[in-house]
């Protein structure tokens, strides 16, 4: 893994790949709809590395009362676990920092589920701060404890 | 007397009115030729020459029948005219009838013709023929005729080469360099250095030394041939110093060709060496290509198991591709497989390689159990390597490969419908990979779910006009498709709830395997064009490759299976209807008339579906093969659309002995079946697993009489056998616990005879199945 880290469009040949990691790696369950739209998300989904092991699927947060959007909000993102701590992760974030960059964008947001404190760690790595909890986020998933935290990246 | 006196002058204008209608012919307006034609023939019905054009010209416009009665016609009113035979000679070619063709334009020239250019025609359908010795003097009548040309001096040359005369052969070439001296421009360069090499090859069939002489003073544009040649005459003349100095030429141009090693080691005689030395030797060639995969793996063929040498170059050779992650490692080792020695060091080493493997990188712990999946499937171990490939699908479950090999795995457990399900998981991650995806395709056929196939095929396919791509498969000529769907509606038919549905099914495997015959026959015709085209080019030598490779395409692997599928059927049939009356079953409908109409509009309903969606070809009147199963003559169908192709080209291999013992049987020609059993015997060196269930059904269910005698006589002649003691007859060709010697008893239990213990061999077919793997037990099941 010397090689500098490739990321891959999703096309409509490879769509099944974002499905198979985020359900091997995710606690949550996307529905149907999530996957068919992705293939309109542009350059906010992508696929890395060289074999896929690592998916992020983002979208641009248009306020109420605004016309522009004023943030990037991360949907999904997965590194199959034997992957981690390679770059993959850190090299999605730079990539959606740089797509932010060029709309005029200064904020990345995420939603995390509280019973994954490491997840937290990592995203506070690179360099997300808590903004608070948000009771029965993942209520429809049926998760255990659907409590979820609030972070962002501002730059 | 006036009409008589008109005569000539009716003709000469019918002549015009005739060559008229020949041109309209070339220039494909056959309504308009056709019209001419029987304005002439309406003058005068005895016109042979005519006859023979509307003959040709029905033919074109798709009235066969029509057409052959005008052949007759011509043929009585003037069986000598050359106009005549020339045209019915084209008629024949064009209905890739090439003997008849041969026939009429041989008479053609016979009685005169004026047209030279018929000898090209002669000729082109005596080498389609391999009528060789014809066609030297062919091709020479046509050499006479046109001096000018390279390609007739060729193909002359071509012809006594093919007629064994090699001497001919270079002086016709010799004879033709002669002419040309000096004459020669830049474009006819290549023609030339093709045709020298040609030459020098027809010389080393004579004399090796003069070729090498020969080749010496060559300059030609094929570098690569000319040193391969040198090096093969070298060592044929017992110069194996100077050869082993062009092999080391050959491996610096080419590092990779395990070929050049081997023939290097030949070259200096190392081939009786002792491993350690070889394998230094190999060393040292390691240090020169050390990007080369052949230097490091040959040593380990070469190098004894239990040698320690052999223990430190797999290891390094292992772990030198495992660690760069190379996916085919297992399949570059694979070779060594044959030393049970071998296997089980490798396992040692991967096995322990696989414990620190994802310290290196998560990947190179993927492509260790991958290898070690197939390593365990090799031998057989299914569950270990079951147990590897989920391993590494667990760890990445986005790599394609993987699924491949977990599919062929359940596969191996007979498990064929889990198989489909888990490749087309895999197929799914990369849908625009065509290998996986026809895969996935010959998965689904295995497992005889033929929609799935259908859909899934069309994806690559060209679905213009049809609804999948069924049909562009076979103008595609996939015979990879169409063999695996045969074999699929072969199996169908097995399981199907009613007679009727079994027999739709087996009409449908006719039907595909008669395409793979019409294939293979394309393949052959295709021949046709290269016949003048090559010789014009200058390409001989690939030209006579080509058609060696045509003489024996008829026994390759694929329409062998084509035959044997079709022979299942066949032999089935006529075994079935042979005792028995063809039932009419037109009686039953007049009762419950409305219900029955109702069932029967329905039942059509869902036909023409199904039709649709097998369609082979367009325009197609027999869609489910309804035509070959409904034979009356199933074995010489089998012999005359199957089976004479490969008794012709594919004699020497067990398969059509067993086929050709199998029809003869039936056909009541016992000296046929028993000389097919020689030969089955002489093939496989007295060892066929089947000779015990051939035999003793030849011994006791031939006729009485004649047939019983001359089965008796025939065993006594081919086959040792005391017949108090049967079992060692039957032990001896069927030990051990291959699927082959299983058949072997199968086949024999399946006879049922009084004279042999038809528990025993039950027992002992209950005992092999336990040594055997899941699928080869089920298939084995299915037919007991």
């Amino acid at each position: 893994m010397a090689q500098p880290i490739a990321l891959d469009d999703l096309t409509v040949n490879n769509k099944e790949v974002l499905r198979k990691i985020n359900e091997v790696v995710l606690p949550t369950r996307y529905p149907d709809e999530f996957y068919s739209k992705a293939l309109q998300s542009g350059e906010l989904v992508k696929l890395g590395d060289e074999i896929p092991v690592g998916a992020v699927k983002a979208k641009l947060i248009v306020p109420q009362h605004h016309s522009v959007p004023t943030s990037i909000y991360i949907e999904s993102i997965a590194v199959l676990e034997p992957y981690r701590n390679f770059g993959i992760g850190k090299k999605f974030i730079q990539h959606l920092e740089e797509q932010a960059k060029i709309s005029y964008i200064h904020e990345i947001t995420a939603h995390i589920w509280i019973k994954q404190p490491e997840i937290l760690e990592w995203y506070q790595k690179q360099g997300f701060e808590i903004k608070g909890e948000v009771e029965n986020y993942y209520k429809d998933q049926k998760l255990d404890e659907p409590t979820a935290i609030a972070i962002s990246k501002k730059f | 007397m006036q009409r008589r006196k008109a005569q000539p002058i009716v003709v000469n204008k019918e002549d015009g009115n005739f060559r008229e209608a020949l041109k309209l012919y070339e220039s494909k307006q056959y309504k308009k030729s056709l019209k001419l034609t029987d304005g002439i023939l309406k003058k005068n019905s005895n016109y042979s020459e005519g006859l023979a054009l509307k003959a040709l010209l029905l033919h074109c416009l798709n009235e066969k029948n029509e057409s052959e009665i005008y052949v007759n016609r011509a043929i009585t009113k003037n069986e000598d005219s050359p106009v005549g035979n020339h045209i019915l000679g084209i008629l024949r070619r064009v209905q890739q009838d090439y003997r008849g063709a041969a026939h009429h334009f041989k008479k053609a020239l016979d009685n005169g013709s004026t047209n030279k250019q018929i000898w090209r025609d002669l000729s082109v359908m005596e080498v389609q023929n391999r009528d060789y010795s014809s066609l030297a003097k062919s091709r020479h009548a046509y050499l006479e005729e046109f001096l000018g040309y390279r390609a007739n001096w060729t193909g002359l040359a071509v012809a006594h080469e093919l007629n064994n005369d090699f001497g001919q052969a270079e002086k016709v070439l010799t004879k033709f360099e002669e002419l040309a001296t000096d004459k020669l421009t830049e474009a006819e360069m290549y023609e030339h250095s093709e045709l020298q090499l040609y030459k020098n090859h027809i010389i080393a069939k004579q004399d090796i030394e003069r070729a090498l002489k020969d080749l010496n003073k060559l300059d030609t544009f094929d570098k690569l041939d000319e040193l391969e040649l040198r090096a093969t005459y070298l060592m044929k003349l017992g110069k194996s110093k100077e050869a082993s100095k062009v092999y080391r030429e050959l491996l610096k141009r080419n590092p990779d060709n395990i070929k050049y090693y081997t023939l290097l080691e030949v070259s200096l005689g190392t081939l009786n060496k002792s491993g350690k030395f070889r394998d230094s030797l190999y060393q040292k060639l390691a240090k020169f290509y050390p990007k080369s995969d052949p230097p490091a793996f040959i040593p380990l063929t070469f190098l004894k198991s239990q040698d320690s040498l052999f223990k430190l170059r797999v290891e390094e050779y292992l772990l030198k591709n495992l660690k760069r992650g190379v996916p085919a490692t297992f399949t570059n080792v694979k070779p060594l497989y044959k030393d049970q020695g071998k296997i089980s060091i490798i396992e040692e080493i991967v096995l322990k390689f696989l414990e620190k493997s994802s310290e290196i990188s998560p990947i190179v712990y993927v492509w260790t159990n991958y290898f070690l999946s197939q390593h365990f499937l090799y031998k057989g171990e299914l569950s270990k390597a079951k147990n590897h490939i989920d391993l590494a699908i667990n760890h990445t479950p986005t790599l394609v490969e993987l699924y491949i090999l977990k599919a062929r795995v359940l596969k191996h457990y007979g498990e064929f419908i889990k198989a489909a399900e888990v490749i087309n998981e895999g197929r799914l991650l990369d849908l625009q990979d065509r290998f996986i995806n026809s895969k996935t395709v010959k998965y689904y056929l295995r497992a005889d779910l033929i929609d799935k196939a259908y859909e899934t095929v069309s994806i690559f396919t060209k679905n213009d006009n049809s609804v999948n791509g069924v049909k562009d498969l076979h103008l595609m000529q996939a015979s990879w498709f169409i063999i695996e769907n045969g074999e699929s509606f072969a199996r169908l038919s097995e399981k199907a709830e009613s007679l009727e549905e079994s027999k739709r099914f087996k009409g449908l495997a006719l039907k595909r395997f008669q395409a793979i015959v019409k294939i293979f026959e394309e393949y052959y015709n295709d021949q046709l064009d290269f016949h003048t085209f090559c010789l014009r080019k200058g390409t001989a030598r690939s030209y006579i490759k080509t058609l060696k490779w045509e003489d024996q395409i008829f026994s390759s692997p694929v329409y062998m299976r084509a035959v044997l599928g079709a022979s299942k059927i066949y032999f089935n049939k006529f075994d079935n209807e042979k005792d028995q009356v063809v039932e009419d079953d037109s009686v039953e409908v007049k009762k419950n008339d409305k219900k029955a109409k109702k069932d029967k509009i329905a039942k059509q309903k869902a036909l023409e579906s199904e039709r649709v969606k097998h369609i082979a070809y367009t325009d197609d009147d027999d869609v489910f093969g309804e035509l070959l199963i409904d034979s009356k003559t199933p074995l010489d169908d089998f012999q005359n659309k199957f089976f004479n192709h490969l008794l012709e080209q594919g004699s020497d291999k067990i398969i059509t002995n067993d086929l050709q013992y199998n029809l003869q049987f039936r056909l009541k020609k016992v000296a046929l079946a028993i000389g097919a059993l020689g030969k089955l015997k002489k093939l496989t060196n007295d060892q066929y697993e089947l000779i015990p269930a051939y035999v003793l059904n030849l011994k006791n269910n031939c006729e009485k009489g004649i047939s019983s005698i001359l089965a008796e006589k025939g065993i006594e002649k081919n086959f040792n056998i005391d017949f108090n003691k049967v079992d060692e007859f039957i032990d001896k060709y069927t030990q051990g616990d291959s699927i082959e010697s299983t058949w072997g008893l199968v086949e024999l239990y399946k006879l049922k005879l009084e004279s042999i213990d038809n528990e025993l061999i039950l027992s002992k077919i209950e005992k092999k199945l336990t040594k055997l793997q899941p699928y080869e037990v089920l298939l084995i099941k299915s037919v007991l």
